[in-house]
């Protein structure tokens, strides 16, 4: 039993209110009214959150939690404390693990150790078996295991005739395929984005259209099979008019971009001096990419933002750029990142954090609603003033490699209710 | 200057400083005795994960006629093939006291990350397909040993630039003179956005080779080709190879580079390698001298004796 006081609610559609309570009883909303009005609400905790924001708790339908199999990187555990500290209450976690989530006991496995973690995590199976992309995992059983996707994120499925098969059976299950789009061959052994700035650096590129040319052949197939596509980590310009077309034609097209796409460039790549931390799959791209994306996230071609949440370990990712591994960090920065962008005044804050939270939940089929009396107590407070710089220190999650360690960012997450319980609160809240 | 990892770090002036320099220690190669005390009780460590004729004995000859001592490492035989990371393998190097490391790598940027963890200068022996700033130096010093200047001429870089790294500090180098560069390569072998670098893509060998000062050939690198970029050794040799029949176009005063090793017969016709136009064996010569120069440069402490 909570009250939240004089605090100010995010409303995605209305935009925000000021000044409220919130009252919160057995994870639920059970009342919000003007903070100047007294009620009698005894035996409740009450936090004061003057000047924070509530805004509905973020969902990331795009996170890597490496367990079972490489616990050193990343523990369900570990990933969800880091959630938490990113303000997210729902995550959905890729099937790229050891044993890879391509059966039941896997789904179970990753679920009972979930219900320790305090939030909620929903496994999406992969579409293949071992992501192999040779045959199909069994959908029905992993169904009613209880994932909420299909995906061999990492990989594409590369025998197109395999990935029609997915989409015909998966759509029979209303249950989408997120699709991780690239051509290897395309990529070779490319390390960042192909341009001029991989010119400059003397690493081997990776061409836009590895991405653009899947994107439009996923989405073809998607397509002619009636099924649910979700794209994953939507990253260059030649992508989103793809996107935006095919959306014209076809309504069950969804898709993602993650914050660092949105904020860095492979400019940012070439000033890294050869930082890993800087090397992600797909690469960060062009400034008109960039640009392109955040266009597509206004107009709505973007559905949502997903961190792609990719925990390395520091002895693989400090190593020569060729050699160290695809992937960083995301979750307890994803707000941060993205919020640049509304300081910016290039997108609204209704928007952000819709993109953050119901859209997403919309994807995958988490209920999720607007903070309104009776909804869920699922909440993500912010601190819109609180400026800080990101250090290696403050990092939640068991692996360091983010390229934001060290930059300064403005507006973080400082409490996260989930299920009516504080889950996390930055320690100064009082 | 603290490294040498790339020429994009260096000034105008002092690369003009190095060229200079290593003419003062090429003389010094002419002497019967061709030692001198500079670098005494200095440690230099060469590490070359690559294999390395021409560099590493430079290199190596480089220090010892500035009486520095010198050890070598090499990828087999080491702990590198035992799995040590390159971050280990440096650091433990630094622990027997090194005062300056010369690294070559099959990756790009790795003597930049070794560079981060060292107390030490790093010189790059050449990284991956990104650069190789002694050689693009050298290149330099003989352009201008034989035309006295480099502002004012125009230079042709012909080959696999995609994968030289030699082409690309030789570009970042030449651009930092008023130099005209111009490209000739199999469109594949052309990395993607090159004119954005100041270079002119050449369409027609023939008519740009006749006013041009200098004529640079690429080896062709087997070894860095993921796939097969080209259709045949025959085909690339006919069309991007540089013939007996080129040196007719070729101006009076025009000088013929290659960094060497060459295929002979795949980019650089026998005839041609060993023509009057050549200055092959000039830049190797000059090649010990501005290695003595960097090394000078960077961990030379005390004045130059005579």
């Amino acid at each position: 039993m909570i009250i939240l006081k004089n605090i100010d609610i995010l409303n995605c559609k209305k935009g925000i209110e000021k000044c409220l309570n919130i009252a919160i009883k057995d994870g639920v909303i059970i009342d919000i009214f003007p903070a100047n009005i007294k009620k009698e609400y005894n035996d409740f905790e009450i936090i004061d959150c003057k000047e924070l924001l509530a805004a509905p708790s973020f969902v990331d339908i795009h996170t890597h939690l490496r367990e079972p199999g490489f616990e050193y990187k990343e523990t369900i555990q570990s990933g969800a404390d880091a959630a938490k500290a990113g303000g997210f209450t729902d995550i959905c976690c890729m099937a790229n693990t050891n044993p890879v989530c391509d059966n039941e006991s896997v789904v179970k496995y990753i679920k009972e150790k979930g219900k320790s973690t305090q939030i909620n995590i929903y496994p999406i199976a992969a579409i293949t078996k071992s992501l192999k992309g040779d045959s199909l995992t069994e959908f029905g059983h992993l169904v009613e295991a209880g994932i909420v996707a299909f995906s061999d994120d990492g990989v594409d499925v590369k025998n197109s005739f395999i990935l029609k098969t997915a989409f015909e059976y998966a759509g029979f299950f209303n249950i989408p395929i997120f699709c991780h789009c690239e051509d290897k061959d395309l990529v070779a052994n490319g390390v960042m984005n192909e341009g001029y700035f991989s010119t400059v650096s003397g690493l081997r590129g990776i061409p836009s259209i590895s991405e653009e040319v899947m994107v439009f052949r996923n989405i073809k197939i998607a397509q002619y099979s009636n099924a649910h596509i979700h794209i994953c980590h939507v990253s260059s310009k030649g992508s989103i008019e793809i996107i935006k077309k095919e959306k014209q034609n076809y309504n069950k097209i969804s898709a993602e971009t993650c914050p660092h796409y949105l904020i860095l460039t492979d400019k940012d790549v070439s000033e890294s001096n050869y930082n890993p931390n800087f090397k992600m799959n797909p690469p960060l791209r062009s400034e008109s990419d960039k640009n392109s994306l955040i266009t597509a996230i206004n107009n709505d071609i973007i559905d949502c933002i997903a961190t792609d949440h990719a925990p390395h370990a520091v002895h693989e990712k400090r190593k020569e750029f060729e050699y160290a591994p695809f992937g960083i960090i995301g979750l307890e920065t994803a707000f941060a990142v993205s919020y640049k962008l509304v300081l910016d005044k290039k997108i609204s804050l209704e928007k952000l954090i819709a993109k953050l939270s119901i859209n997403p939940a919309k994807i995958v089929g988490i209920q999720k609603d607007e903070l309104v009396k009776g909804a869920k107590a699922n909440i993500t407070i912010l601190d819109l003033n609180l400026e800080k710089v990101y250090e290696e220190k403050d990092i939640v999650s068991k692996s360091k490699n983010s390229p934001f360690v060290g930059t300064k960012l403005k507006g973080w997450p400082v409490m996260t209710i989930c299920n009516g319980k504080i889950v996390f609160k930055k320690e100064d809240l009082v | 200057m603290r490294n040498l990892l790339s020429i994009k770090d260096l000034s105008k002036e002092e690369i003009i400083l190095l060229i200079e320099q290593g003419f003062y220690f090429k003389e010094i190669n002419k002497r019967p005795i061709k030692k001198v005390p500079t670098l005494r009780g200095k440690t230099v460590v060469t590490c070359f994960y690559e294999p390395s004729t021409r560099t590493r004995l430079s290199f190596e000859i480089a220090a010892k006629r500035l009486s520095a001592d010198t050890m070598n490492i090499s990828k087999s035989g080491s702990s590198v093939e035992k799995g040590e990371t390159l971050v280990d393998t440096v650091k433990n190097i630094e622990a027997m006291s090194l005062d300056l490391l010369i690294m070559r790598h099959p990756a790009t940027g790795a003597p930049h990350l070794a560079s981060q963890v060292l107390k030490c200068p790093v010189v790059n022996a050449g990284d991956g397909i990104n650069e190789h700033p002694t050689q693009a130096l050298l290149d330099a010093m003989t352009i201008y040993e034989k035309r006295k200047t480099l502002d004012g001429l125009k230079v042709i870089i012909i080959g696999d630039i995609l994968h030289s790294r030699v082409a690309r500090s030789n570009i970042f180098l030449l651009n930092k003179f008023n130099i005209d560069i111009y490209v000739y390569a199999p469109p594949m072998m052309l990395p993607k956005d090159i004119e954005k670098l100041n270079v002119k893509v050449v369409k027609d060998l023939k008519k740009e080779i006749k006013n041009a000062d200098v004529v640079m050939m690429l080896r062709v690198q087997m070894e860095r080709q993921s796939r097969a970029l080209f259709p045949s050794i025959r085909e690339y040799s006919n069309f991007y190879g540089f013939s007996y029949n080129m040196l007719q176009y070729l101006k009076k005063d025009a000088i013929l580079m290659h960094p060497g090793p060459i295929n002979r017969g795949v980019e650089l016709n026998h005839f041609a390698a060993d023509s009057e136009f050549s200055v092959i064996l000039d830049q190797v010569e000059n090649g010990v001298a501005l290695r003595m120069a960097v090394l000078y440069m960077l961990i030379g402490s005390s004045k130059i004796e005579n």
